[in-house]
């Protein structure tokens, strides 16, 4: 796989467990600026290897953080995804989900109707 | 009133960082909305590194001071005069002038609607190596600000990726959290700058005033300033000289100073938390550099960075995703400091038995030896190659220029 097709397939299914959370609403994809280099924190001499995207999702009407949580994680199981719901913190609300080297969170808050699903693909050298 | 402003920054450039601020937000509260406006775009060198000022003019100046660089780039690329390291500096500000993504937000009737994010800089320093600050949220209604301070190798190329990591600690802090790039220093370029204190002595007080100018704009907002690597060095020296934060995080330390052994000789009045990570294998803590690794000291706060699901080995690896590491960033950032998970407390030397390899002896040494100079000449050579390998085409430029000026940046 390249990192071109790699970032394709993770925003197709950032996507499309975006849309199983929230009945009637799409994701849409708020960041996505292309490759990246993993270690910039060190080193930012690296090559860039890899790719972020984040899709966000939700109904302004609705706040229900917990259920559109385990609706997605639902969608990206289905999907393959190895996912695991951690427990409520304080009003954040987590799940990760990992495939082939992929890595997802999802976030959700109490009191907020945005739910962002956040994704990385593995380090794919060009 | 420009004559007004310039008096203002002559005066203000030697005061203490406080009342420097505290001049320079005076003096822009006392002009009309429509004056002050006027002078960010008639005079944006000036107002957009002017700490203290209000953001959405120094958003708006440095927006000008990237167009500027962007059509001087381009005439010299259209002219076939452009040197590679400009070509590649044209299509660095291409990208800096496009927006920065979408959010969901509401309209006035309630409705779900998409917003273009405009990118935000409080600095653009587009000559030479390049500095910039730039800003991901709302500075003004922000409860939570990470300052991310990067560290060696960053210029204005490279930089980009910090954008994603600040990014996505805004996710793991949650809503309410604005970040901050700070890149207002010229950061080591290489081993052979990196093993000097010179570079972080001379960010300190462009940090500390930076600090002063936000708690200026955000007088509310709980700030954390967050270094990881050589940017460790950089936050050690700025809260050395009391840097303003509620919140410190060092991550992958090589050191403070050789005469810091504690983090009571470093943690400025007031502080709420002074936390350190350092994951097994972090050779450039081990090697302590510049200092004892504050991960060691007796009175830190030491995080955990490993999870059931992602363990972390190494230098590179504090802000990966998902990795216990990343989450207590969040938890820093947006003061859950109770669901902080803690580190055992290890020395470098039981690591190294963990890993079946004593990196700490041999690098503590290896750091501090004349050897070390001719190591670092070779890796920088290897990091110079990769910059040239990665200059675009004249054509890709051009295509680039294009792309971005179908963008509209800040109006504010």
């Amino acid at each position: 796989m390249t990192l071109t097709e790699a970032r394709d397939f993770l925003r197709a299914e950032l996507l499309a467990a975006a849309a199983g959370a929230v009945p009637g609403y799409e994701g849409v994809v708020t960041h996505d600026v292309g490759p990246v280099n993993p270690g910039v924190l060190s080193d930012g001499s690296g090559p860039d290897t890899i790719c972020s995207i984040t899709v966000e999702n939700g109904d302004p009407s609705v706040t229900d953080p917990a259920g559109e949580l385990a609706a997605a994680v639902a969608a990206l199981t289905a999907r393959g995804w190895h996912a695991v719901v951690a427990p409520v913190e304080n009003g954040h609300h987590r799940a990760t989900a990992e495939r082939d080297g992929f890595q997802v969170t999802i976030h959700a808050w109490d009191n907020e109707w945005r739910l962002t699903l956040s994704g990385e693909t593995p380090s794919i050298p060009a | 009133m420009s004559e007004d402003l310039d008096a203002l920054i002559l005066r203000v450039r030697d005061l203490p960082h406080d009342r420097a601020v505290g001049e320079v937000d005076t003096f822009f509260r006392s002009l009309p909305s429509e004056t002050a406006k006027a002078l960010a775009e008639s005079r944006p060198e000036q107002v957009g590194p002017l700490e203290g000022a209000p953001p959405e003019l120094r958003y708006r100046a440095n927006h000008l001071i990237l167009v500027a660089a962007q059509q001087r780039l381009h005439a010299l690329v259209e002219s076939r005069e452009a040197t590679l390291a400009q070509r590649r500096r044209l299509v660095t500000i291409n990208e800096m002038l496009q927006p920065a993504g979408k959010r969901l937000d509401v309209d006035a009737d309630g409705k779900r609607v998409e917003v273009d994010v405009p990118r935000q800089f409080l600095l653009v320093e587009p000559e030479g190596q390049g500095r910039m600050i730039e800003v991901q949220g709302d500075l003004r209604t922000a409860r939570n600000i990470a300052v991310l301070v990067p560290g060696m190798n960053n210029d204005l190329e490279r930089v980009r990726s910090q954008s994603v990591r600040a990014k996505e600690i805004g996710e793991e802090a949650g809503p309410g959290t604005a970040t901050v790039v700070w890149l207002g220093y010229h950061a080591p370029l290489g081993l052979t700058e990196g093993r000097s204190t010179e570079s972080s002595r001379a960010a300190a007080p462009l940090l500390c005033r930076f600090q002063e100018g936000l708690a200026v704009v955000a007088p509310d907002a709980k700030i954390t300033l967050i270094g990881n690597s050589y940017g460790a060095q950089v936050v050690s020296r700025a809260m050395l000289e009391r840097a303003r934060a509620h919140r410190y995080l060092l991550t992958g330390s090589p050191g403070a100073d050789p005469r810091v052994t504690s983090a009571a000789q470093m943690t400025p009045p007031g502080t709420e938390l002074f936390a350190v990570a350092r994951s097994r294998g972090d050779y450039v803590s081990y090697a302590e550099q510049h200092g004892p690794d504050p991960a060691s000291f007796p009175d830190v706060v030491r995080i955990e960075t490993d999870n059931e699901r992602v363990q972390i080995t190494g230098h590179m690896g504090y802000f990966n995703k998902n990795s216990e590491s990343m989450t207590n960033v969040g938890r820093i950032v947006r003061g859950d400091l109770d669901a902080i998970t803690l580190a055992a407390r290890t020395t470098p030397a039981e690591e190294s038995r963990v890993l079946g390899t004593s990196w700490a002896g041999p690098l503590r040494t290896l750091g501090q030896s004349k050897a070390a100079v001719p190591i670092s000449k070779v890796f920088d050579g290897l990091a110079t190659l990769r910059t040239v390998a990665s200059t675009p085409s004249r054509k890709t430029v051009l295509e680039s220029t294009r792309r971005s000026r179908t963008q509209e940046g800040p109006e504010r």
